[in-house]
């Protein structure tokens, strides 16, 4: 159901690594309960951020909810298609909708990471 | 608008020791509230201003809602009140039971709307220009719009019912003199058949969230420790004067 790839939090951010850097964006689950997202608010290319706190923001006709940042570092990349097109989000969430890159401070941070398995299990699913 | 940001982090602060806290208010004067990431545009401000409305900025989605001869609603709870993890649409469903039984004991039948116009966002600056699957709809026409968000636990839903017929004003206002009124949209008054005050109003989504989760209401007075962490949050809803407005 999940990518078995990828490492999730509990507020549902998915981070698929690569060498240093860590690639971001919201599961399925996320994007499904949100419904239609038509603005995403991402962080600066250059910005720290820190695991566990607010990065950005989602919006969708039905919520506003905060994107978190599963780890620790600087904001290399975002997505800037998601500007025009952020129903992207919705329709491919680990692929074309991903939102952010991190070039990790503390890959540690990866070890407080949900598997695929446990993320799905946190779900009730 | 300001005071709901700091109830919603009240809730966030202490989840266990705030309880959740629903509050009806009106707007004085009337202001135009613009979604949290609603583009501000600046003759649409100085139109807003010209009018004699106030503008705020939301901490929800959507987009602009007209804060005339209306009632506003918030509700503010943890997400641990309900009993298991529960999605956006689960959440609108359960919070609005109050708000139908609210309507219902003022002879209105309301439903979620099944997303009259989709929930896909049409081109227009006005919230109640299409309804989502978070409204109310009476006959199939909109009677209450919401919007939530929610941070670190706490969900904070909060939504404009019009009293009365204000559709000419509110494209005016939103849209530009002279557009076209909002359709889909229907007032208390209309669906009720008769007059409802803002007082009567306010009693019955009081006594609607009563009947509707079998609980008692506690009047919390605004202490100087809430009214202080408001003023904290008023920048955060504050829309600046264009430039040379």
């Amino acid at each position: 159901m999940y990518p078995g790839d990828l490492k999730y939090t509990s507020t549902h951010e998915w981070v698929r690594v690569s060498g240093d850097t860590a690639e971001i964006g919201i599961t399925k689950y996320a994007s499904d309960e949100l419904g239609d997202i038509v603005f995403v608010d991402l962080p600066e290319v250059g910005a720290p951020v820190q695991a566990g706190a607010v990065a950005g923001s989602i919006e969708s006709v039905k919520a506003v909810a905060e994107l978190t940042s599963p780890v620790s570092g600087e904001i290399v990349a975002v997505n800037d298609v998601l500007g025009d097109t952020p129903e992207t989000v919705n329709e491919d969430p680990y692929g074309a909708g991903w939102m952010a890159k991190v070039k990790m401070s503390s890959p540690s941070d990866l070890d407080r990471l949900l598997d695929a398995a446990a993320y799905e299990a946190s779900l009730g699913g | 608008m300001a005071l709901d940001l700091a109830l919603l982090h009240e809730v966030i602060r202490a989840p266990e020791a705030a309880p959740p806290c629903l509050r009806v208010y009106s707007w004085m004067p009337p202001c135009v509230s613009l979604g949290f990431h609603q583009r501000v545009d600046a003759d649409d401000v100085r139109r807003y201003r010209r009018l004699g409305y106030g503008v705020v900025r939301r901490p929800t989605g959507g987009r602009a809602v007209l804060h005339l001869a209306e009632i506003t609603y918030s509700v503010v709870v943890a997400e641990s009140v309900f009993r298991r993890p529960t999605s956006v649409i689960e959440s609108y469903a359960c919070l609005s039971l109050g708000l139908i039984e609210a309507l219902a004991l003022l002879g209105i039948r309301a439903e979620l709307a099944p997303g009259i116009s989709g929930d896909k966002v049409t081109g227009s600056k006005a919230c109640f220009a299409s309804a989502a699957r978070c409204d109310l709809a009476h006959g199939g026409r909109k009677i209450v719009g919401s919007a939530q968000v929610r941070k670190k636990g706490a969900i904070l839903q909060h939504g404009s019912i019009p009293l009365v017929d204000r559709r000419e004003a509110e494209a005016d206002a939103l849209l530009g003199e002279g557009a076209q009124p909002i359709a889909g949209v229907v007032s208390v008054a209309e669906a009720a058949g008769r007059t409802v005050s803002y007082s009567e109003a306010a009693g019955a989504i009081r006594a609607g969230f009563e009947r509707a989760f079998s609980l008692s209401l506690t009047d919390m007075p605004l202490n100087e420790e809430l009214l202080g962490g408001c003023e904290a949050f008023r920048p955060l809803v504050r829309v600046g004067a264009p430039q040379g407005s």
